[in-house]
């Protein structure tokens, strides 16, 4: 298969699941570059043992998950380095704006606050909750993708579910 | 919150619409993939380069052969002739 015709196929996919990891367009921009990127690098290695759509699904979920996670070591190293300097440069690594573009005007501020709770759950199961709430996959799309039984998929579902609930009645008291 | 209002949130996230990519991505992903790698020589140049050193290095070999033979021929020379073959004059 030609590189650009798998991009063209998966273009959409890469880049709005990136964006519910970030809900940035920029970050889901750079993740999508580096996605396709290490797509075109590994893709002679790819041995089809999984289909390639489940292959650049895992992708797209590690390159997002390291990209928050770099993010959040450059605000740390910010917040570090800002003892030692006037110019704090912890204002540089701050969380950029909520910015996405699926997110229609009347749902933005709900979905902004969903998705600050979101953003606190662990990898696995804000993983397990954009797939199946937002993507819309399959309890058996989710669990080979994420390399998991059906079992443990339902049980990220469910946890992610409570803590979310717990966060935004919490939330809501105060 | 009750159990409604609850269920309203969480279905907020099916509402999320699908957007395209922007246009412009290929091209930058083409760029840094350009980036990323080394330009790779053809093999013409790979083959022109390898001829190059092996040429230097015979080149090498026959000036060092010369000079070798020369320095013989020199010797005999000053045998020849008895020639003193060092500076000192005055012994």
């Amino acid at each position: 298969m030609k590189f650009e015709d798998l991009y063209n196929s998966n273009k959409n996919l890469v880049y709005n699941l990136a964006l519910q990891y970030v809900q940035n367009c920029e970050d889901a921009e750079e993740i999508t570059q580096d996605v396709f990127v290490s797509v075109h690098k590994s893709l002679n290695s790819f041995k089809e043992q999984s289909k390639l759509s489940t292959w650049i699904h895992r992708i797209t979920i590690n390159k997002s998950l390291d990209f928050i996670k770099s993010r959040q070591r450059k605000k740390r190293f910010g917040i570090f380095y800002s003892l030692f300097s006037e110019n704090s440069i912890e204002e540089k690594y701050e969380k950029p704006e909520f910015n996405h573009p699926g997110v229609q005007l009347e749902n933005k501020e709900a979905l902004q606050q969903l998705f600050k709770n979101i953003n606190q759950l662990s990898d696995n199961q804000k993983t397990a909750l954009i797939l199946s709430k937002i993507e819309q996959k399959t309890q058996a799309e989710i669990a080979e993708i994420m390399n998991l039984s059906n079992k443990a998929v339902e049980s990220l579902i469910q946890r992610a579910k409570t803590s979310l609930q717990k966060n935004i009645t919490s939330q809501e008291g105060n | 919150m009750d159990s409604k209002n609850k269920k309203i949130s969480l279905d907020l996230l099916s509402q999320i619409q699908k957007v395209d990519a922007p246009p412009f991505l290929f091209t930058r992903i083409k760029q840094k993939i350009e980036h990323t790698y080394p330009t790779k020589f053809s093999l013409k140049s790979t083959w022109s380069i390898g001829l190059s050193f092996i040429l230097v290095l015979i080149l090498n070999f026959m000036a060092i052969n010369k000079r070798i033979h020369q320095t013989k021929s020199d010797n005999n020379l000053v045998k020849t002739f008895n020639l003193m073959p060092d500076k000192s004059l005055y012994k």
